[in-house]
């Protein structure tokens, strides 16, 4: 059988919930064998950690999950987040890659070497408060005409 | 090691008692932290007359470890949020909180009577309970950049702190009901020395209160509010005769009208808000008695800033934006000999709100290093810079303690990039400084450049490194260094998570560590190679932030790692992830 099949085999702690990224992967876990997909969630109840010590939350956050795709007889697994595999899913349905806005509360934080490169060296030199203050107070004098 | 001593016997054939005539002249905290390892007796000894304490981190130490160690403070200084909040940085629910500490404070520290808080979240009721509990003998308090308090808070303190000398709240968001906090102060108080509420937004105080408290506080010595105008204080001014300080007000009507204005006789540190050229000659008659003068909110153009300084040859303190420019500041260094602390922040970023000459680069600066040779303190936001400025600045600025310096971006060529050599002249020129921050751009210093900060940054103990560097290799390099660094920062640098933990295990001094923008690993987890007991992890995750003009801009996730005797925090909002510590 051929086709892409979405693998949930090992949740990591979901912290945080987004419902309309896994709208699409949902609906396709519900064509699945149900007693597959249940045998592969038993199967990933182990925990992650390392015994000596626990961390409070996976920085990895709960984003990168297994994308198993079977494919022509070939079965491949990747570490993927839910944007990714949206990407994977809509071009292979032949759609644009989506330039969607995550709707997520808590972005990932590892979005990838390029992205997170970008934002490394896009931070613009931050101004003081107190300048700012004064800075948006002037503009505000002068155009009310104050003299100046 | 061992002294074996009972009470009051002998340490080393002495009495307690020279110790502890001895003891209270000693004032440096690492003198006393010495003292107090030498034996148990001298470190109880210590312990007990230790009058103030500095606590860099609220979430280092809790409330009753500082009870146990030091029962007797007179003076507590706590700083809460990370100083990047000083920029807009920190979300504001971050942590902070005052509470824990003013229940302990109020309940079990008998002696206190100075209270600093310093970006803080610090809550009416907390204030309520201060003043009902310590009002009495509370002479200093300072809600230093704090938040979340109103004005029904300070009426609690003024009411009942009858003996407040110093009553400082300098940029502190306060929500504001009315102007009574200050009427009660006015009726209350006849010790006040002195009072800011420079930089809030508090604004529905009376300059007759403030006209009542100059007439009834004889010892009252500096002054900032907020923005009042400067006519409405002639009363003020006229009845404030030990006034040295002064800061605040705005000049909103013509300039005519501030011709017979008379400032107090011993005025010599003053802020000029809002004043512009046509009014700048009211301080000419006593110019040339000003040691401070704050340019930051004045509404100045170089050639003002010129006109000005040359007649202030006692200047020691001066605060301005970047439009004094090069011209300026040569004007200062042929003028102002005496200068310790020179502070030029970033001005508009549109060219029509500031003067075109309104820029600062290796000209001024290397005119300072020429100039200004008792100088102490330097910070200053240049458009172009080169490393013969800063080789000038480490041969001539033998005193400096603080440097710190940010290349702007709006340039797209700098003369003369990367200030490798520069820097290294820099630092091991001025061996006292203690404080260093360098924020260039990609380019501006290379790997071997910020191996050589590590190599040559003896005595330095807090560091801000701002687009430095090239590599993980930059970082390892500097990290074998800095053999004092005690609190780090870092923006912008792109260093691995990895190099990150690691250049933490090797800074044998660092107890605080900021770091935005940086390179995740693939799972995250190559943080936790600096896990360690006592050793403090947290993450700001990134976030999309209302930049209050329509617009929202991405932050990128923050790490915050301190050590701590405490524990992980137990007050974590959400905007706040631990990755505890591997002995819990």
């Amino acid at each position: 059988m051929s086709g892409i099949e979405l693998n949930h085999s090992r949740p990591t702690k979901k912290i945080f919930h987004r419902p309309q990224s896994f709208r699409d992967i949902q609906g396709w876990i519900s064509k699945m064998n149900p007693e597959l997909v249940k045998t592969v969630i038993e199967s990933g109840k182990k925990p992650l950690c390392p015994a000596h010590y626990t961390p409070t939350v996976s920085l990895s956050m709960p984003e990168t999950t297994p994308l198993t795709i079977f494919y022509n007889g070939i079965v491949n697994v990747y570490q993927v987040s839910p944007r990714q595999a949206e990407t994977v899913i809509k071009f292979a349905y032949g759609k644009e890659t989506p330039t969607s806005p995550s709707h997520n509360k808590l972005q990932t934080l590892n979005q990838g070497k390029q992205d997170v490169d970008e934002s490394c060296s896009d931070l613009p030199i931050a101004r003081k408060r107190s300048l700012q203050r004064f800075l948006k107070k002037r503009k505000g004098r002068v155009n009310i005409g104050a003299p100046y | 090691m061992d002294d074996r001593s009972f009470n009051n016997q002998r340490i080393h054939g002495m009495s307690d008692v020279v110790f502890e005539c001895v003891l209270a002249y000693i004032h440096d905290s690492r003198d006393r932290q010495s003292i107090s390892l030498v034996c148990r007796r001298l470190c109880e000894l210590e312990a007990q007359t230790r009058k103030h304490v500095t606590i860099a981190l609220c979430y280092t130490t809790t409330p009753k470890q500082l009870l146990r160690r030091f029962p007797f403070i007179e003076s507590l200084k706590l700083k809460g949020k990370p100083r990047a909040a000083m920029y807009n940085l920190i979300p504001e629910d971050w942590g902070g909180f005052a509470t824990p500490w003013v229940e302990e404070l109020s309940k079990s520290f008998s002696c206190l009577k100075a209270l600093h808080f310093r970006r803080m979240i610090v809550k009416d009721e907390d204030l309520e309970l201060l003043a009902r509990d310590r009002g009495h003998v509370l002479q200093v308090l300072k809600l230093d950049k704090c938040s979340g308090f109103s004005t029904d808070g300070l009426l609690h303190i003024c009411s009942s702190c009858r003996n407040l000398k110093v009553l400082f709240l300098e940029e502190s968001q306060v929500i504001e009901k009315d102007g009574g906090w200050l009427h009660e102060l006015a009726m209350n108080n006849t010790q006040l020395e002195a009072l800011n509420f420079y930089m809030t937004d508090l604004s529905q105080v009376s300059f007759n209160d403030l006209e009542l408290i100059a007439k009834r506080c004889k010892s009252l010595v500096s002054v900032k509010i907020g923005d009042c105008e400067i006519l409405d204080l002639v009363g003020f001014f006229r009845a404030a005769v030990s006034l040295e300080e002064f800061s605040g007000g705005c000049f909103n009507k013509q300039s005519e009208e501030y011709a017979s204005l008379a400032y107090p006789p011993r005025l010599c540190r003053l802020g000029l808000n809002y004043m512009s050229t046509n009014e700048m000659p009211i301080v000419y008659p006593f110019a040339s008695r000003l040691k401070k003068l704050d340019l930051l909110y004045a509404l100045l153009d170089t050639e003002d800033h010129c006109v000005l300084l040359q007649r202030c040859p006692n200047l020691e303190v001066l605060e301005a934006r970047n439009v004094i420019g090069d011209r300026g500041l040569e004007v200062l260094a042929r003028s102002c000999k005496k200068m310790k602390r020179l502070r030029i922040e970033r001005g508009a970023d549109e060219q029509e709100l500031e003067d075109e000459e309104g820029v600062v680069s290796q000209r001024g600066l290397t005119a300072i290093a020429q100039g200004c040779l008792d100088l102490e303190y330097i910070a200053v936001y240049v458009s172009d810079i080169t490393n013969a400025a800063l080789e000038s600045m480490g041969m001539n600025l033998k005193n400096l303690c603080d440097f710190r310096m940010v290349l702007l971006d709006k340039e797209e060529v700098i003369t003369d990039l990367p200030l490798d050599n520069g820097i290294r002249s820099l630092l091991s020129g001025c061996n006292k400084l203690r404080r260093f921050a360098l924020y260039l751009r990609p380019g501006g210093l290379t790997d071997v450049g910020l191996t050589y900060i590590g190599q040559h940054s003896q005595n330095i103990r807090w560091m801000l490194l701002g687009y430095l560097g090239e590599s993980d290799s930059g970082l390892l390099g500097f990290s074998r260094g800095c053999p004092s660094l005690q609190k780090l920062e870092v923006r912008g640098c792109c260093f691995s998570e990895k190099a990150l933990a690691m250049a933490v295990l090797q800074l044998r001094s660092l107890r605080y560590l900021w770091v935005q923008g940086y390179r995740g690993s693939k799972t995250g987890f190559d943080l936790l190679t600096m896990a360690r007991p006592f050793w403090n992890i947290e993450i700001i995750p990134p976030r999309k932030v209302n930049c209050g003009d329509g617009r929202e801009m991405e932050h990128p996730a923050h790490i915050l790692a301190y050590y701590s005797l405490a524990g992980p925090r137990t007050d974590f909002p959400p905007s706040v992830i631990p990755l505890a510590s591997i002995t819990q």
